[in-house]
C-alpha cells in the first residue's frame, strides 16, 4: 500500500502539477455547486470517473507498467482541465449580473490566474526567430558552408548541432547521429562507433579520427575550437574552409 | 507571388478541403449545428487525417515513394471535396451568408478572445522554440522528402535503418509533414515550425468555441469563457508537461496536438451523441480515434480511455447497450494499432 501511494506521489511530482490538481479539485467543487442541467453535469461525472481511474493508487501501479513512469503524466490529459476549469469560473461570474461589475470580476479572476500561474512566453523558452525554418541559425549557416559545392555531402559533427542540421538541409548526411536516442535503430559498425566516442572527446587522437572520417566517407569533419587546440585535421589531409561559433569546419581533400 | 501562391495552397489544403470533407459528413446528419463552419472543418480535419492514417502505414508497409502517396491522398481529399462541392453547395452558400450574423454578435470579451488567441498566432509566427524532440518527428519529415521514401534512412543520420522505430511507426503524423509539404509546396520544417501550428492553434480554439457553445447561449457569456481558457492557457506553464505549455510550446507534434486538440474534440463527440442521440456522430469519433492513433503513439491508448470513461457514465445515465457496442466499435482503429504494436515490437 505504502510503495502505491509512493508511485501516486512520484508521478505528481513528476508531472509538478499541483497547480493543475487543484484546478481540477475546484472545477469538480464548482461543477457540482452550480446548479446545472443534467446533460451539463454528465461531464462532472465524466471527470470524477477519469480521476478515479487515473489517480487512483491501485490502477496507477498498472498504468505505470503500461505507459511508463516518465510518461503517466499524459494520462491526466484527458481529464480537459483548462477547459472544464473555465466553464466552471465564467459559471461563478455569471452570477455576477451587473455588467460593471461582472467586468471587474473578470479582470480580478484574470490577474488571479495570472499570479497564480506561470507565464508560457520567457526567455528560457522562447526566441526571437532568425530564419523562417525555426533551427539554430548555427545549424543554418554550417548546413550552407557544407553544401556549397556538395549537394549531399557526409559530415561529421560533435554535439548536438546535428539534431538540428538534418531538420535544415537532410541531404546532409552525418556519420555519427548525435547522442543516441530511444529511436536509434539503424546500422552501426565498429569504426562509427569508435568515432563516435572520439568526437565527443575534448582532445581526440587526430590522427585517427581523421583517418576514420576518410574511411566513413567524410567529406566535412567539424569540431569544437577546444578539440583542436592541440593538433588540427589541417595536418591530415582536412582543409580549414570556416568557423561558425565554436565549430570549426574541415573539408578531406584527399579524395 | 511565390510566398502568395505557397499561402493560397496551404488555405486550400488546410482549411477548404478539411471543411468540405467536413460539409460531406454533416450532410446527413440531423443536428442543428450541422450548418456551423467550426464543427465542419473539426470533423472534416479530424476526417482528413483519420483516412490518411491507414493509406499510410499501408503505404510503409508496401514501402512506396512519399510521391505515390501524396499523389493517392490528394486523390482521395481532393475527390470527396469535389462530391462535397457538388451535393453541399447550397448549403456551403447558405452557411456563408451567416457569417455576418455572428458578426453582428461580436463583443468586447469576445474581441478580447479574439486578441489573445491572436497573440498566441502571432508568438508562433515571430518566435521559435527549440525541442529536441524535432531531431526525429521534423527530420523525418524532411528525410522522407529528400528521399522520397517512408522511414527508410534515419532522420537522425540520413543512413539506411537497421530496424523500423517500432513505437513511432504507427502514428506517422510526420509523414502527414511531408505530404503537406509537397502539396503546399512548403519546406517540411518550415511548414511544421511556421503554418501547421496555426492550423492547428485554430482548431484547438474552434474545439473550445464549440464547447462554450453547448454551454453558454450568450455571445457575451461564450466571450467571457473564452477569455479566461485562453488566459489559463497563457499562464499555464506550471511545467514543460502541462497540456497548456504543449499548446503554446510545440503544438506541431502530435502529442501537443493530442492533448490540446484531439482529446477535447473527441469527448464534444462523445457529449454531442449522447446529447442530440445522433449516431452519425460516433462516425466523426470513429475517424476521430483513428487521427488519435496517426498523431500519437500515447493517441492509441488515450483515446479509448477517454471513450471508455464516457461510456461508462453514458451506460450509468441511459442503461442502453447498443450505445456502448458503438463506442467499443469506435475504439477498434486503437486496438488495432495496440495489437499490430505488441506484434511488431
Amino acid at each position: 500500500m505504502q510503495e502505491l501511494i509512493s508511485n501516486l506521489q512520484n508521478s505528481i511530482e513528476i508531472y509538478r502539477h499541483t497547480g493543475k490538481i487543484m484546478l481540477l479539485l475546484t472545477t469538480l467543487l464548482g461543477f457540482f455547486l452550480i446548479k446545472t442541467n443534467q446533460r451539463v453535469r454528465v461531464i462532472a461525472l465524466y471527470v470524477l470517473f477519469g480521476s478515479i481511474i487515473l489517480l487512483n493508487p491501485f490502477f496507477l501501479k498498472y498504468e505505470i507498467d503500461i505507459f511508463g513512469e516518465n510518461h503517466l503524466y499524459r494520462l491526466g490529459m484527458i481529464l480537459l482541465v483548462p477547459i472544464l476549469s473555465s466553464y466552471a469560473l465564467t459559471n461563478v461570474l455569471l452570477k455576477v449580473t451587473e455588467r460593471k461589475k461582472r467586468l471587474i470580476a473578470l479582470i480580478g479572476s484574470l490577474i488571479l490566474i495570472a499570479l497564480s500561474g506561470r507565464f508560457v512566453y520567457t526567455k528560457e523558452y522562447f526566441f526571437q526567430a532568425n530564419n523562417e525554418d525555426k533551427v539554430y541559425d548555427l545549424a543554418v549557416d554550417i548546413a550552407n558552408c557544407v553544401t556549397a559545392t556538395n549537394q549531399s555531402p557526409t559530415i561529421a559533427i560533435t554535439e548536438v548541432q546535428g539534431v538540428f542540421i538534418r531538420q535544415y538541409n537532410a541531404n546532409i548526411k552525418l556519420v555519427c547521429a548525435p547522442k543516441v536516442r530511444e529511436n536509434w535503430d539503424e546500422a552501426e559498425d565498429e569504426s562509427v562507433m569508435n568515432m563516435r566516442i572520439m568526437l565527443s572527446d575534448s582532445e581526440p587522437d587526430m590522427p585517427n579520427l581523421t583517418q576514420l572520417a576518410k574511411q566513413n566517407g567524410c567529406d566535412y569533419l567539424i569540431l569544437l575550437n577546444q578539440q583542436v587546440k592541440e593538433d588540427n585535421p589541417q595536418n591530415y589531409g582536412f582543409r580549414y574552409v570556416n568557423t561558425f561559433e565554436d565549430f570549426q569546419v574541415f573539408e578531406n581533400v584527399q579524395e | 507571388m511565390s510566398l502568395f501562391y505557397n499561402i493560397l495552397l496551404i488555405v486550400l489544403w488546410n482549411l477548404i478541403v478539411p471543411i468540405l470533407i467536413g460539409y460531406l459528413i454533416t450532410k446527413f446528419m440531423k443536428s442543428d449545428d450541422k450548418n456551423n463552419i467550426a464543427i465542419n472543418f473539426l470533423i472534416g480535419f479530424i476526417v482528413m487525417l483519420g483516412i490518411f492514417q491507414p493509406i499510410t502505414l499501408i503505404a510503409i508497409y508496401l514501402k512506396v515513394s512519399l510521391t505515390f502517396l501524396t499523389m493517392l491522398v490528394k486523390l482521395v481529399w481532393g475527390t470527396l471535396s469535389i462530391v462535397s462541392i457538388v451535393i453541399n453547395h447550397k448549403r456551403i452558400f447558405v452557411t456563408m451568408s451567416h457569417v455576418t450574423i455572428v458578426l453582428k454578435k461580436f463583443n468586447i470579451y469576445l474581441f478580447g478572445a479574439l486578441l489573445l488567441i491572436m497573440l498566441q498566432g502571432y508568438s508562433y509566427i515571430a518566435y521559435e522554440h527549440i525541442d529536441d524532440d524535432d531531431a526525429f518527428f521534423v527530420a523525418t519529415a524532411t528525410t522522407a522528402v529528400a528521399n522520397d521514401n517512408l522511414y527508410v534512412k534515419s532522420p537522425y543520420s540520413g543512413v539506411t535503418y537497421k530496424n523500423l522505430p517500432d513505437r513511432y511507426i504507427l502514428s506517422p503524423f510526420s509523414i502527414y509533414y511531408a505530404v503537406m509539404s509537397k502539396l503546399t509546396l512548403v519546406h517540411a520544417t518550415v511548414y511544421a515550425h511556421l503554418f501547421l501550428p496555426l492550423v492547428l492553434l485554430l482548431f484547438v480554439y474552434m474545439v473550445y468555441y464549440l464547447w462554450g457553445k453547448e454551454w453558454f447561449q450568450k455571445s457575451e457569456s461564450l466571450g467571457v469563457y473564452l477569455v479566461l481558457i485562453s488566459i489559463i492557457n497563457i499562464f499555464g506553464n506550471y511545467s514543460e508537461f502541462t497540456t497548456q505549455s504543449f499548446l503554446l510550446f510545440r503544438l506541431w507534434q502530435g502529442k501537443a496536438f493530442l492533448a490540446a486538440g484531439i482529446l477535447p474534440f473527441l469527448l464534444y463527440l462523445c457529449y454531442k451523441t449522447r446529447k442530440e442521440m445522433e449516431y452519425l456522430f460516433f462516425i466523426a469519433l470513429f475517424f476521430g480515434t483513428l487521427a488519435a492513433s496517426h498523431v500519437s503513439s500515447m493517441g492509441i491508448f488515450l483515446a479509448p480511455l477517454l471513450i471508455g470513461c464516457w461510456a461508462l457514465v453514458d451506460l450509468i445515465m441511459t442503461k442502453k447497450l447498443t450505445r456502448l457496442f458503438c463506442y467499443m466499435l469506435c475504439c477498434l482503429p486503437s486496438i488495432l494499432c495496440g495489437l499490430l504494436y505488441v506484434i511488431i515490437s
